[in-house]
């Protein structure tokens, strides 16, 4: 940005029209709305004012939870935390005379743009956002918890105001389970999908670089596992523990996808190594790490990204499919496809039980694919259009 | 010819290596066979497990497995004591039925949406692309549970559950044929929703791609009408890369396939291979998932070919 | 009046007042500014210029085929046969014009064989059957000069060489017998030898078929060798018109002195061949006035206004100043 973007920023910003000053000091993204950056605007108005909605409206639980009177301490901290950085991060910003500035390389600034012109991918990323943010707030959201059961005579309520989305089979409060799957469901795919994604660039990017044997042995561990069904992989390794920690289950879902992560990058890491900055560094005597890590990696993470954005959502589903069949989330871990599968046995007599929990995989499943579609056009202007 | 011969050997060395790796994955991983049931005193499983072989070295156990599946033999299923090629020929072809007709609808529609969507801009692709990234956003086996409880349970149109009704003996010839379709009907309609919605947006950018081309354009130009110019020179080009698709996708439909059929009782591969891996079924296990990656192996190499046909520029640009 | 002579008044292509713009907005940058010309039947006419100044966004134009992103101002109009081209039905496209396209490979659908092209763009302009239509594509590809018809017809155009392909074109363009075929630089990418000839081909169909001809060419020589009239392009606008020999000798408009002395044959052995200094402005970036003026040796304070397309004797027209006081500089 030059110098005179800065200068017709800094005029914009507080003003003697419009929003007045201390509005835009204390309210945290109003100052980036006003100066033309909507995205970064709305998503820090949007986090401020939810953060603080939850902790004015259940102030009680926070404080308890704070005080260790009750479990989900590390999510009141992290409302806490996460508050006070959204609004300290606004203060020092509008503090500084400049407007703050995003440095980008040009690709990246040119991704941004489409990025925030895609109506879908923007809510996606504000929906995923939320649900990141319900998934680590889900103690304090939570009206019950999820594990207490209530009178199993009265078990199976169907949606009502004391149990917004009714109760499960041993009358457990459905929300709250849903709202606590969150965490299960979304921690196990951002995980899972950023270790596919390193192991995915480091393996993929050096084979296509490097090339040579390195290359030929990884193509073909990468063919021989993707041309096993991922379920069916996943069932037999999952399937011979019987009951496997969410730690083996973040491994397996990991270990299963960087395959595909590694074909993508492997193919783009191919096309860079011949281009001129590549051949001018190794002529210029760098070595080839400083290479593969300073220029052909950072040059062929496109396709990663999406791929990673399009792994969430797909990794989600797969997590689902095992906690269904009995072989993924153990209960009485809330996870959402333990859920379908327990409410299953009573699709019957109560169908919240399967419903709920599977719309909250769509919910999330499509935000990710919302991302994932627009951050592939956005990198590639061909592929689709904006028509 | 040598190029053929280096491709099969190569797809070869793949199912070689599924099998490697299914059969130490199984073996690194933790836990025991199960050992439950009256009468399984700790001497029965002992005895059981040497029984097994399982008191061998992996390496050991695994050069004989390879030794008989060389000469055709996949052991005997340790549950049900039965062969294993007996178990899979008994069941494949239910699953087969299931996803291969998925797979053609899957294709049949998502191609026509991804055409539409192509070829009307604006609202009709807006609003079918969003109803597609729905029904692409679920999990197949969600899916079916709503199908069941809305279709099934609800309106009672179709059976929620098994491959015929109970009276099937009963029924006469096409009676039968019908009860078989009714039946189908609900888990092909899951597999096919979740998955075509894949196949559309591919088709609707391969098309939207090659509509903007020059030759296109020039068709146009020389007054061939608007259905030719989109079908016969435009579709037949963007349906090239989805040939290629078809077999990239066959994987994600058994994925889909395996939970289908645990919701609807459906007796085929994916509930084999759930129940022997719950039991440590080895024999079994190695046998279907062996199964699995032929199948998908084939597919791609039929796809590479279906390419090559399809495509002239594949052809002459290797001679 | 007769209805003979009406037909032989109307042009077979009029533009009037052409101005295209790169978008839909009204203030998007102009890319071709008011052009007018008339192609009567059976004339072949050159459009000359270098490339950018929006002489292949022109003949799109004329043919009706402008692509989307490209939008036409309200007040122009291309009338074929008197009536406005979006009008006429069904679409002279195919049926009275015939368009080569630049690059071969890419208008051609590489798919396909290239028999088989011909005889469906036969079979939708003529209606005939399909061995007809065969047969018709076969004699198509012998009259453009293809060797062996029944071999090449049976090929993929990424079999063919070049010069074939572009042959192919032609034949495709000619598959309806077309009353006007335009050209836009048929001969991009292909060797001087090969130029030729495809020169000669089209140059001998036009008098054969009596039809029409537009040619557009950034080089003079080629428009020289086979229009009868050239109209010169530059910026997005037209800056001399008149027959072509007369325009070889007597260029009026600086432009098109420069274009002539850059001419091969011109140049003496150890002469340089003299370039214009400078380039094309891109569109939005054109000068007020005079468009050549930054590049024009005579440029003079009056040039600062736009002179008009200057009508002169003998259906010639120049714009430029220095028209009006009789004669070249």
């Amino acid at each position: 940005m030059s110098v005179t973007d800065r200068g017709t920023a800094r005029d914009r910003r507080g003003g003697p029209h419009g929003t007045p000053r201390w509005a835009v000091a204390l309210i945290p993204g109003l100052g980036d709305l006003r100066s033309g950056r909507p995205l970064t605007g709305w998503a820090l108005l949007g986090t401020w004012a939810f953060l603080l909605f939850v902790l004015l409206t259940r102030s009680g639980r926070v404080a308890a939870a704070l005080s260790g009177e009750v479990s989900g301490r590390g999510a009141a901290l992290a409302l806490v935390t996460g508050l006070a950085l959204v609004w300290s991060l606004a203060l020092y910003s509008s503090g500084r005379s400049g407007a703050r500035t995003v440095r980008m390389s040009v690709p990246w600034r040119g991704l941004a743009r489409r990025f925030a012109a895609n109506r879908g991918a923007v809510l996606g990323a504000f929906l995923l956002m939320g649900l990141g943010w319900v998934a680590v707030l889900a103690p304090i959201l939570a009206p019950a918890d999820p594990l207490a059961t209530g009178p199993l005579t009265d078990r199976l309520q169907g949606p009502s105001a004391a149990h917004l989305l009714g109760t499960d089979e041993i009358n457990r409060d459905v929300l709250s389970r849903l709202l606590h799957g969150a965490r299960v469901s979304l921690g196990i795919a951002f995980l899972a999908v950023a270790l596919a994604s390193t192991l995915g660039t480091l393996l993929g990017a050096a084979a296509g670089y490097l090339g040579g044997w390195l290359d030929r042995a990884l193509m073909a561990v990468v063919d021989t596992v993707l041309s096993v069904p991922r379920l069916v992989l996943l069932i037999v390794l999952v399937g011979a523990v019987g009951r496997p920690s969410l730690l083996l289950l973040v491994l397996v879902l990991g270990l299963t996808q960087w395959p595909q992560t590694a074909r993508l990058i492997r193919a783009e890491a191919l096309s860079v190594r011949d281009r001129e900055f590549v051949r001018a560094a190794e002529a210029l005597g760098f070595s080839r790490t400083r290479v593969l890590f300073r220029h052909v990696i950072p040059n062929s993470l496109g396709p990663v990204i999406v791929a990673a954005a399009l792994g969430v959502g797909n990794t989600i589903i797969l997590e689902a499919g095992l906690s269904f069949l009995g072989v993924g989330v153990q209960p009485p871990h809330p996870s959402w496809g333990v859920m379908i599968a327990r409410g299953r046995e009573h699709i019957h007599t109560a169908w919240w039980l399967t419903t709920f929990a599977g719309l909250a995989i769509v919910l999330t499943v499509i935000a990710a694919n919302m991302v994932g579609d627009g951050l592939r056009q956005g990198l590639d202007p061909r592929a689709g259009d904006d028509r | 010819m040598r190029r053929v011969a280096k491709g099969v050997l190569y797809k070869l060395s793949l199912v070689a290596g599924v099998a490697t790796l299914l059969f130490y994955a199984v073996d690194l991983m933790p836990g025991d066979a199960p050992c439950f049931g009256p009468g399984m005193t700790r001497e029965v499983c002992a005895q059981i497990a040497t029984n097994r072989g399982l008191d061998e070295s992996v390496h050991a156990r695994y050069a004989t497995w390879v030794v008989g599946a060389l000469t055709g033999d996949f052991g005997d299923s340790h549950r049900q004591s039965r062969p294993v090629l007996d178990l899979i020929g008994e069941l494949l072809p239910n699953t087969l039925l299931l996803s291969g007709l998925a797979l053609v609808l899957a294709f049949g529609l998502g191609i026509l949406f991804g055409v539409i969507q192509a070829t009307r801009p604006g609202w009709v692709d807006g609003a079918l692309g969003t109803v597609l990234l729905f029904f692409y956003s679920m999990p197949a086996f969600w899916l079916a549970l709503m199908l069941i409880l809305v279709l099934s349970q609800g309106l009672g149109l179709f059976p929620a559950a098994g491959v015929t009704s109970v009276d099937y003996d009963a029924l006469s010839g096409p009676g039968r044929l019908l009860d078989r379709l009714h039946h189908l009907v609900l888990p092909v309609a899951a597999l096919t929703l979740v998955s075509m919605g894949g196949v559309a947006r591919y088709t609707r950018d391969s098309m939207l791609e090659v509509l903007g081309l020059d030759y296109i354009r020039a068709a146009r130009a020389r007054g061939l009408s608007e259905r030719t110019v989109v079908y016969r020179h435009g579709l037949r080009s963007a349906l090239l890369p989805i040939v290629t698709q078809l077999g990239l996708s066959l994987p994600f439909l058994f994925s889909g396939a395996v939970l289908v059929e645990a919701v609807f009782g459906w007796p085929g591969m994916g509930r084999l291979m759930y129940d022997s891996v719950a039991a440590r079924d080895m024999p079994v296990i190695m046998g279907t998932g062996l199964m699995f990656a032929v199948i998908v192996v084939l597919s791609n190499a039929l796809a590479d070919a279906l390419y090559a046909l399809a495509d002239p520029r594949v052809r002459y640009e290797r001679d | 009046m007769t209805a003979e002579g009406t037909a032989a008044a109307t042009p077979l292509v009029s533009v009037e007042s052409l101005t295209l713009r790169a978008g839909r907005d009204p203030a998007a940058p102009v890319l071709v500014d008011r052009v007018s010309l008339e192609i009567a039947a059976g004339e072949s006419v050159g459009l000359v210029g270098e490339s950018g100044c929006g002489k292949t966004l022109t003949v799109l134009a004329m043919a009706g085929l402008l692509p989307a992103d490209v939008s036409k101002a309200a007040e122009s109009r291309v009338l074929f046969r008197g009536r406005p081209i979006e009008a006429c039905e069904p679409s002279p496209l195919g049926r009275e014009i015939g368009f080569v396209f630049q690059d071969p490979a890419g208008s051609i659908n590489p798919v396909l064989r290239v028999g088989h092209q011909i005889a469906e763009v036969v079979r939708t302009l003529k209606g005939t059957s399909r061995s007809d239509a065969h047969a018709r594509s076969l004699e198509l590809l012998a009259e453009v000069g293809i060797a062996d018809p029944a071999a090449k017809a049976r090929r993929f155009p990424g079999e063919l060489s070049g010069g074939e392909r572009q042959r192919v074109g032609v034949a495709l363009a000619l598959a309806g017998d077309p009353a006007l075929l335009i050209a836009d630089e048929p001969t991009t990418g292909v060797d001087m030898i090969v130029q030729e000839q495809l020169l000669t081909l089209i140059e001998g169909l036009r008098e054969r078929r009596g039809m029409a001809l537009v040619l557009v060419s950034h080089d003079l020589a080629v428009v020289a060798e086979v229009c009868d009239r050239v109209e010169v392009v530059y910026a997005g606008e037209i800056i001399e018109r008149g027959a072509v020999d007369r325009v070889l000798t007597d260029p009026r408009h600086p432009y098109t002195q420069g274009l002539i002395r850059c001419l091969p044959g011109r140049a003496g052995h150890g002469v340089r061949v003299a370039a214009i200094p400078g380039a094309v402005p891109v569109p939005g970036a054109w000068p007020p006035g005079c468009r050549f003026r930054p590049r024009c040796a005579h440029a003079h304070d009056r040039c600062q206004a736009s002179p008009g397309l200057l009508l002169l004797p003998d259906a010639r027209a120049a714009r430029c100043w220095l028209v009006n006081e009789g004669g070249a500089p």
